[in-house]
């Protein structure tokens, strides 16, 4: 009982540090001018009569918003585990739809954060919707390939809900 | 006399039934725990075998069935691939290494896997450990052969110790290959994986052995490399440059057309795995919660039975001048008293038989089961019975209690 009235007080005294995190959606993920690009290519692809054929690709997407590095985020989204066992997860990879398997073409490289616990975490359920609060770092250039993507030294997780 | 001593004279006075009952309590603890600790370590054991692997590329087939040929040799490939695919994959941008595994070979009921120096390198498990040698190198040449450690201390092999490979999964004396002996060139460290049980060669000594052999005297260089370019492999694992590219690589694959391949990834297979595992422990932790309902009748029952033998024993308690909570006392001690002697009893017969049959199911299945202390769990289901068992008492107590003075004394022909 002392030990848990312990953690509730830490508990308790932590909150004011959470209060910095910024809550972000997957949209947000996507950087301003790459999100224009999309809604005009969408916009035309609208205009098209339906005898006609895109003419092109949708445009290369993933670019990543470097004005969040460094940010403490809360995202919601799906769970896809990497490293570790069945009680607790060190690493996963977060993204915002199921079915990143055979059938839908996977997310952009912006669409998707890899996540790393330091303690790991449990995990309920494979496919399981859950909330994590982590430092964000957005990679721009990597020195092997030009690489970019989202990762995130984890802080905890939190209980999805609607 | 102290009360609990007198319990305990009681018991050892009636040691036959008592002892039937601490058996039964034992079984019941001996059942409840080992379940828990199959559920535990196998789990540990699936875990621990892959580590910081993004993807692995197999024939087409389910993600569960390439994860388990591929990493735990469980079962049976579905087909090979070609070496053209692979090398494609190899072109990638995203790949920063690659295993190549090819399967379908044993010596002397541990399985061969073809491979490349790279799995050496590459390969990792548990907490991202890679793999150590024991003693020796890689091997480097055609004729050369790294085992693993449990190949090493049951077969009893050096370096320098010379084996024959087998064609096919069952080893037997005519279909080994007599032409082809190899030289163990190094012994990895034991890592409590499959690995532990493997025999590694290069590619084009599996090439070798299914040509039947190679002269190598008589045959040109440059024919004898043709020959042995691999062409088809089993599977391969892929460590990419970025996690994040795991996904689109993924998708690269299953959607690559020249051949249909399956792409996975470990740590999704392997909770689907335990999705599907964990039907199985629920029917087992099921199982043997019953049994242990069972042994807890069976106690109560011969609690009961015993009470109508000893109505004598408790009518002179009374008049002595026990008073009733001693009876009670006296009955619900000894319900505890047997429950913690099969505790007792049951936690040695499980760690006896852990300790006998590691070493078989380490051999057989892969699964390996240290002699660890008890866990958090275990400590739980234990005080579970010891309570259970203490409820127990009280039926017979009660019924003891209100009937001791009246029992005895009256004189029923």
């Amino acid at each position: 009982m002392k030990k848990f009235m312990t953690l509730l007080c830490g508990f308790l005294l932590c909150l004011p540090l959470y209060a910095q995190e910024t809550e972000l959606s997957w949209e947000d993920l996507i950087p301003i001018s790459e999100k224009s690009i999309i809604d005009a290519w969408f916009a035309k692809q609208n205009s098209l009569d339906a005898d006609q054929f895109s003419e092109q690709e949708p445009p290369p997407q993933g670019a990543v918003r470097t004005d969040l590095n460094g940010q403490v985020i809360k995202i919601a989204g799906f769970v896809i585990p990497l490293e570790g066992d069945e009680e607790q997860i060190t690493e996963l990879l977060l993204v915002p739809y199921f079915g990143a398997c055979f059938h839908v073409p996977p997310p952009p490289q912006n669409q998707i954060v890899y996540v790393k616990f330091a303690d790991g975490v449990a995990l309920k359920e494979l496919w399981d919707v859950i909330y994590v609060v982590g430092t964000l770092t957005a990679e721009t250039t990597s020195h092997e390939v030009a690489q970019v993507g989202y990762s995130m030294q984890g802080i905890r997780t939190e209980e999805y809900s609607e | 006399m102290n009360i609990y001593k007198l319990s305990y004279k009681s018991v050892i006075n009636r040691r036959t039934t008592a002892m039937l009952t601490v058996f039964t309590v034992a079984i019941s603890v001996l059942l409840l725990l080992a379940v828990e600790r199959v559920r535990v370590q196998a789990k540990a054991s699936f875990a621990n075998t892959i580590s910081n692997t993004d993807l692995i590329v197999g024939a087409r087939s389910g993600q569960i069935n390439l994860l388990l040929y591929s990493v735990f040799r469980i079962g049976n490939p579905t087909n090979n691939i070609d070496w053209k695919s692979y090398q494609q994959v190899l072109k990638d941008p995203s790949v920063r290494w690659s295993i190549p595994i090819s399967l379908g070979d044993s010596h002397r009921g541990f399985r061969v896997i073809g491979t490349n120096q790279d799995f050496f390198r590459y390969y990792q498990y548990g907490r991202k450990q890679p793999l150590t040698f024991n003693s020796g190198k890689p091997f480097a040449g055609l004729y050369e052969t790294v085992i693993g450690a449990q190949v090493a201390k049951e077969l009893g092999y050096q370096l320098g110790s010379e084996i024959i490979i087998a064609h096919g999964i069952s080893d037997k004396k005519f279909n080994r290959h007599k032409n082809s002996p190899f030289i163990v060139t190094g012994i990895l460290a034991p890592t409590g994986t499959p690995v532990d049980k493997s025999v590694h060669l290069s590619l084009s000594a599996i090439e070798a052995i299914h040509a039947g052999g190679v002269h190598s005297a008589n045959a040109d260089q440059k024919a004898l490399q043709k020959q042995l370019q691999p062409k088809q492999i089993t599977a391969f694992m892929l460590g990419l440059k970025s996690r994040v590219q795991s996904f689109s690589l993924q998708r690269k694959i299953n959607t690559y057309r020249a051949e249909p391949l399956s792409a996975i990834m470990p740590g999704i297979a392997l909770h689907e795995l335990w999705g599907i595992m964990s039907i199985a422990e629920q029917a087992l932790q099921g199982v043997s919660i019953f049994v242990l309902v069972a042994a807890m009748l069976a106690m109560l029952g011969n609690l009961l039975s015993s009470l109508q033998e000893r109505r004598r024993e408790m009518a002179i308690l009374r008049a002595m001048g026990a008073r009733p909570r001693h009876v009670f006392t006296l009955l619900i001690s000894e319900a505890s008293l047997l429950t913690s002697l099969g505790i007792i009893l049951g936690v040695s017969l499980l760690y006896l038989l852990i300790g006998a049959m590691a070493p078989i199911l380490s051999a057989q299945y892969g699964l390996n089961f240290q002699l660890s202390a008890l866990s958090h769990t275990e400590w739980l289901l234990i005080a579970l019975v010891q309570i259970s068992g203490v409820c127990i008492g009280f039926i017979p107590a009660i019924n003891a209690y209100r009937n001791s003075l009246v029992d005895g004394m009256t004189i029923r022909i």
